[in-house]
């Protein structure tokens, strides 16, 4: 049975026309793009970061508790 | 930390950007899918080699499409951990669930599906292949439930199913099914997918007008247009029906939202809806003194009673406007906005006590910080409303006079990409009821000017999903969680300079795909469906 699927897949990416070939290059960069360029050195997230899931914590609490008072240019 | 607007508008604009190319892509496959799995279930029924190739041809624009759409979508989870995260880590245990969902039930349902449907023609038996068919379109809809259940859960929040976890300062789910059957969710996703039948049927109408006024691929064409009027008329009149209704929970679930997209600054018994009109600019300091709304529009023509219909269904009903939301309205026991921060602003000490006591060992204050927190401090309609789920107002009295400048979505944007969103679909309904009597009729074939109509429709269903979705977040605002996380509160203190450098990274990706999606779209539409294979 898993022979088969594999089969059916393997007869699939085969027998692409032309233009499914052209589908799945751009698929490919675009995958490429997004999870290792983007991903990787343009998107660093805060768990990256701060790996330490108590000081994680600490530090958003600590954002979640300040409110100041301060203006800004654009308010004021 | 002072508010970085600047930091703020960039990652705003960024988001909406993101998601307004990514949803280029995805009405597209979920309107086509259907339409792909009609033409297919003639095709078996008929046993008609045409109906085959009528199928394959669309099938190949929506593979199109699929392809290049492909995994864009997952840019915005990117956003979310780098330029959102106060607002992932707060709603990240509740947002991350249907997401999750909807990233498996997506990649399974239509991996396996599409495999199946673009390869299997020769490979699996009619029956398997049309259910395939069916399902990879059911599979793309459901995809897209998961996602307006992540939506409504932003647009309105109730402590049906959250609660807010002091300990941990996170949003919990508490019950699933309350998340998954919410009213607003389950309106949104009927809307949208509704709307993208109407996108599809557009396209099929527009494109078979093409080869009409052509006189090229007849035969196909009459067949393909006579199975998108039927499907349009039905999608386009349910897109409206259904916009009712969404409109109904936006004006009880967000009196603020439904009173910027109508430009209602002071509220009414009989409240209009403004058919066509200019909304003047009013500011707060000059809505503290009107008395009705005599000068919020320029210009202006009013349906008078619709909006109390649309929102209350009682055409003598008060529907709150700006002015009431901002500064009360005792009558009809609506809070100011200065009492919603008052209260926002004690569940913040609550929270900071709760984890100054925690940090001292203090049990008995931790208790009752958590208890004030909790603390019942509204009924709305049978519904309680704890403190804590005020907490989101709390934050503006970090801005200057309460950040009331700040209260309410701005009214020109969201007036205007609503009503431009509802003059389209009116449009849509009147172009496919003249295409189903002229198509029942016969007189489709030779009537030109309604083949051009149709023809340059194709673009507006794209710019018509644009604006709903625009005045659906820009109605929000706000907050990126209704009531509960102010946006300006939600995003990372981060240098400007990054968001604005992916700003641009992305603005070019999504440029480039979109000339790559339409160039293929072109070529095939060119080449006919004898060389759709």
């Amino acid at each position: 049975m898993l022979n088969k699927i594999v089969l059916f897949y393997v007869d699939g990416f085969k027998n692409l026309s032309s233009r499914g070939k052209q589908l799945w290059l751009i698929i490919i960069i675009k995958l490429v793009v997004i999870f290792v360029v983007l991903k990787v050195f343009f998107f660093p997230t805060v768990d990256s970061v701060v790996e330490d899931k108590g000081k994680k914590q600490a530090l958003y609490i600590e954002q979640l508790t300040k409110v100041t008072t301060q203006k800004t240019q654009k308010e004021e | 930390m002072a508010v970085d607007y600047s930091m703020l508008e960039w990652a705003r604009a960024q988001f909406a950007m993101t998601a307004i190319f990514h949803f280029f892509f995805v009405p597209f496959t979920l309107g086509m899918s259907f339409m792909v799995a009609f033409f297919e279930t003639i095709y078996v029924k008929t046993g008609k080699a045409e109906w085959k190739q009528i199928t394959q041809f669309w099938q190949l624009l929506f593979g199109i499409n699929f392809a290049i759409g492909l995994s864009t979508g997952i840019i915005h989870e990117f956003e979310f951990g780098t330029n959102w995260s106060t607002y992932s880590w707060v709603v990240g245990d509740l947002f991350g669930a249907p997401l999750a969902i909807e990233g498996v039930v997506a990649f399974f349902m239509e991996a396996t599906f599409a495999a199946i449907a673009f390869f299997g023609w020769k490979r699996v038996s009619k029956g398997v292949h049309l259910t395939s068919s069916w399902l990879l379109a059911a599979g793309s809809n459901l995809s897209a439930l998961w996602i307006l259940i992540a939506n409504g859960f932003m647009q309105h929040p109730t402590s049906a199913f959250y609660t807010f976890n002091i300990d941990t300062a996170r949003l919990e789910l508490t019950n699933f099914m309350n998340l998954i059957m919410q009213p607003v969710a389950q309106v949104k996703f009927l809307h949208v997918v509704t709307a993208s039948y109407t996108l599809a049927a557009v396209f099929v109408l527009g494109v078979s007008s093409l080869y009409l006024l052509k006189g090229k691929y007849t035969e196909f064409a009459k067949k393909s247009a006579t199975v998108a009027a039927s499907f349009g008329l039905i999608a386009s009149i349910a897109v409206a029906v259904i916009g009712d209704d969404h409109a109904y929970e936006v004006a009880n679930t967000q009196p603020t939202k439904i009173a910027s997209l109508e430009g209602l600054i002071v509220g009414e018994k009989s409240a209009p809806i403004v058919a066509i009109g200019i909304p003047n600019k009013v500011s707060v300091e000059e809505m503290k003194n009107m008395k009705d709304n005599e000068g919020s529009f320029a210009f202006e023509v009013p349906l008078p009673g619709l909006l109390s219909i649309l929102g209350k269904r009682d055409p003598n009903a008060f529907v709150p406007g700006i002015k009431d939301l901002i500064y009360g309205n005792e009558e009809y026991g609506i809070w100011s906005w200065d009492r919603l921060v008052a209260e926002g602003q004690r569940a913040i000490k609550d929270l900071q006590a709760y984890h100054v006591a925690k940090k001292a060992g203090n049990e008995a204050a931790m208790k009752a910080a958590e208890e004030d927190f909790h603390a019942i401090v509204a009924d709305v309609d049978g519904t309680k409303v704890e403190r804590a789920e005020l907490m989101g107002y709390g934050y503006f009295a970090e801005l200057p006079n309460n950040g009331i400048n700040r209260a309410f979505p701005p009214v020109a944007p969201a007036f205007f990409s609503f009503h431009l969103m509802v003059s389209l679909g009116f449009w849509f309904i009147l172009l496919f009821i003249l295409a189903y009597v002229a198509v029942s009729k016969g007189t489709y074939w030779n009537n030109k000017m309604l083949q051009k109509a149709a023809l340059f429709t194709v673009p507006l269903p794209w710019i018509a999903i644009s604006f709903g979705w625009m005045s659906a977040e820009i109605g929000r605002q706000p907050w990126t969680v209704f009531g509960v996380l102010p946006t300006f509160k939600s995003v990372t203190p981060i240098d400007l300079v990054n968001v604005q450098a992916t700003f641009f990274m992305f603005l070019v990706a999504f440029v480039v795909l979109g000339i790559a999606e339409l160039k293929m779209l072109f070529t095939v539409v060119k080449n006919g469906p004898k060389g759709a294979h």
